[in-house]
């Protein structure tokens, strides 16, 4: 397979894609100043419409020209084993990336280029992320082709370990397959759906402050005109924790949307060192990555997939840790809400011969509770003189009563299992999240311990990956040391390709 | 210190421990120069505070402003044991850096999981002839391994002995490489 080509403009259509890309981050990263910004042309177009109809009418027709200018100098080719891009107008960039150095591959196939029969390549290395390629709107067939190239290809210097990739088209076998059902309760258990529950009951709890607040008439109207619409029957006191629970409703249905959106028809296959994952409604994406590359595994359970025995699992290559995002989070893989037995199976094909239910898992010691309990103790003895002196009510201190089993059950959770060369480390709160990782993937080791620990004889261990930090807090110090030793020495006698 | 771990199965007793490193302090005169650059800057600030105070352009009494001062000034009368405490092991496989007065701290990173090395002075660095040596890792943006205050020739020569081994085709899969020697 040595495919080599001249140097390629994308398609034309990828200036959409650069649009879209631009209008996300406009909007996306900081939504502040842009909203400034149209309050702005908004107060001044009352003045003179038609100035502000030059100046936007300038600004797009400019924005047009920089985008077609973009396209035009957008080159690409494959040349000598590497994929090399020219891009930029003003200042011309040029990177050459190899395909032996690739991480991790994502073919898109957005609704505005599937007619087409194009597609969205975006290929990441092990670097940072100034050398990830993106190639919007090439021929389907070739971007098909880079990716089997880029999944194929093996470092020239192999070690003798690594299998052998299989011949160019190995067996396809599936692992996995998403029905709607499981991507319904990924949608409901995932944790995006948390923050918005927080933020509106944030929201509501300012609002219902305010109401309080004498000056503030016009929020108490609106609650007024609200409490008149609702039902005679409906006594006062439910209407908050009412719209509370609508709005958790609505945001669980919103979450449910994204995730038919992002996953519907999702299947997992296995082909000979690689796993690959199509999905999506809209956007077609498949995702590609060498077993070799997966640095660990992450297996997540918020309280809601605790109550359906789901784990949602992640396989992250290397690269630096980014927290869930929508669209799989910087390169992971994702198995959504796995049931215990489809989580032993994809454990089973990515670890083989780990025994995953017979586990043991060592505890952490119970000190490990004492500086969450100072902090939280701290917190009810302000808010009890904040009582105490103001008329705040006094049913606010009963807020603190799940405190301390929490703390207990997140102290219980917290655990390592160190089995042959891999290396499971246990937390979470009212679920359990785990992380996999074989003991060879260590990259950096740290040994710390503040003055109280030290006094205890404790110590925490800091791993990190190439792929993300971890820790084992509060374990005996000798047991510190000797667990750094052994994989220190796991590292360094290994020979195994790890990046 | 007697623990629930169980010794004998996973870790053999004749790995090579982390505290039977031989650890090297750093150059004395590094801690001097962490001193003298926090003076550097308090002694002028305080000096100004007591200043603006007398003249009245802040209403704060001289008093409160010279506490103020005293209680700032704690952590860079600190930093000189602090910079005493550092010290750093060269193993065959890994490097080690130990630092901190209540905080201890211990970080190894292997040699085979050097991805590339850097060595740093400042200008009061090399008004003391003094190096900073930074190894990095994959997949992170920051240094995983800091090591400040050393000699000039020793920095330049550890850093030209771990670039060696990072080279090594001991590592198959170092790629990249060709690169990060340059500095």
């Amino acid at each position: 397979m040595t495919y080599s080509s001249d140097w390629h403009r994308v398609s034309p259509l990828a200036i959409i894609h650069h649009g879209l890309t631009f209008l996300r981050q406009l909007v996306g990263s900081n939504p502040g100043p842009l909203l400034g910004l149209v309050a702005g042309t908004v107060a001044f177009a009352r003045e003179s419409p038609l100035m502000i109809a030059t100046t936007a009418l300038t600004l797009v027709l400019l924005g047009v020209v920089m985008a077609v200018m973009g396209w035009l100098r957008f080159l690409y080719r494959v040349h000598d084993g590497a994929i090399q891009v020219q891009q930029g107008v003003f200042t011309r960039h040029k990177l050459t990336l190899a395909f032996e150095r690739i991480q991790n591959v994502r073919l898109e196939r957005p609704v505005y280029l599937r007619p087409f029969g194009l597609a969205r390549l975006t290929i990441e290395s092990a670097g940072s992320a100034s050398e990830e390629v993106h190639l919007p709107g090439i021929p389907l067939a070739e971007a098909e082709g880079l990716r089997d190239r880029a999944l194929h290809e093996t470092p020239s210097r192999q070690a003798p370990e690594a299998e052998v990739p299989g011949a160019d088209s190995p067996a396809s076998q599936e692992l996995l397959r998403r029905r709607p059902s499981d991507l319904i309760i990924y949608g409901i258990s995932s944790p995006a759906i948390l923050w918005g529950g927080a933020i509106a009951a944030s929201l509501l709890g300012a609002l219902t402050r305010n109401m309080g607040d004498a000056r503030n008439q016009q929020a108490e109207q609106a609650m007024n005109t609200l409490l008149e619409a609702m039902p005679g029957w409906l006594p006062d006191f439910l209407v908050l924790p009412l719209a509370i629970l609508l709005l958790l409703l609505l945001m669980a249905l919103a979450s449910m949307t994204m995730a038919l959106l992002r996953y519907q028809g999702y299947q997992l296959f296995r082909e000979g060192e690689r796993y690959r994952v199509t999905s999506g409604l809209v956007t077609r994406r498949e995702q590609g990555i060498r077993h070799q590359r997966i640095q660990h595994l992450h297996m997540a359970q918020s309280f809601v997939a605790r109550l359906f025995r789901r784990h949602h699992l992640s396989c992250h290559p290397i690269g630096p840790s980014l927290p869930d995002q929508p669209d799989g989070g910087g390169g992971a893989l994702m198995a959504p809400s796995l049931t215990p037995v489809e989580q032993a199976r994809i454990i089973e094909a990515l670890y083989p011969g780990l025994d995953w239910e017979n586990l043991r898992f060592q505890q952490v010691s119970a000190r490990f509770m004492l500086p969450r309990f100072a902090f939280w103790g701290l917190l009810a003895v302000i808010t009890a003189v904040w009582v105490a002196v103001s008329d705040v009510p006094a049913w606010t201190l009963a807020l603190f009563l799940p405190v301390p089993p929490l703390i207990l059950l997140n102290w219980r959770r917290q655990g390592w299992c160190l089995q042959g060369e891999r290396l499971i480390l246990r937390g979470g709160l009212i679920g359990c999240h785990y992380t996999l990782f074989d003991a060879y993937r260590v990259q950096t080791l740290r040994l710390f311990q503040n003055p109280l620990q030290r006094h205890a004889g404790l110590a925490n261990l800091g791993i990190r990956l190439g792929s993300g930090g971890f820790r084992i807090p509060f374990i005996p110090w000798g047991t510190g040391a000797r667990l750094m030793d052994h994989l220190l020495w796991q590292v360094e006698t290994s020979r195994a390709p790890w990046l | 210190m007697q623990t629930s771990f169980s010794n004998h199965s996973l870790l053999p007793q004749q790995l090579p421990s982390i505290e039977e490193a031989q650890w090297q302090h750093l150059a004395p005169d590094y801690a001097r120069m962490v001193l003298l650059s926090g003076l550097a800057f308090w002694l002028p600030a305080g000096a100004a505070g007591l200043a603006l105070s007398a003249l009245g352009v802040i209403p704060l009494s001289a008093m409160l402003v010279a506490a103020a001062w005293l209680v700032l000034l704690i952590p860079t009368l600190l930093s000189y044991p602090a910079a005493r405490v550092k010290r750093y092991a060269i193993r065959e496989q890994d490097v080690l850096f130990h630092e901190g007065l209540l905080w201890k701290n211990t970080t190894v990173i292997p040699r085979n999981r050097i991805q590339h090395i850097q060595t740093e002075n400042g200008p009061l660095e090399r008004w003391f002839g003094l190096v900073t040596l930074k190894c990095y890792g994959a997949g992170g943006q920051q240094a995983d391994l800091v090591i400040p205050g050393l000699e000039e020739t020793l920095g330049q020569q550890l850093r030209q002995y771990l670039l060696n081994q990072a080279d090594d085709t001991e590592n198959p899969e170092h790629t990249g490489g060709d690169d990060d020697v340059q500095q």
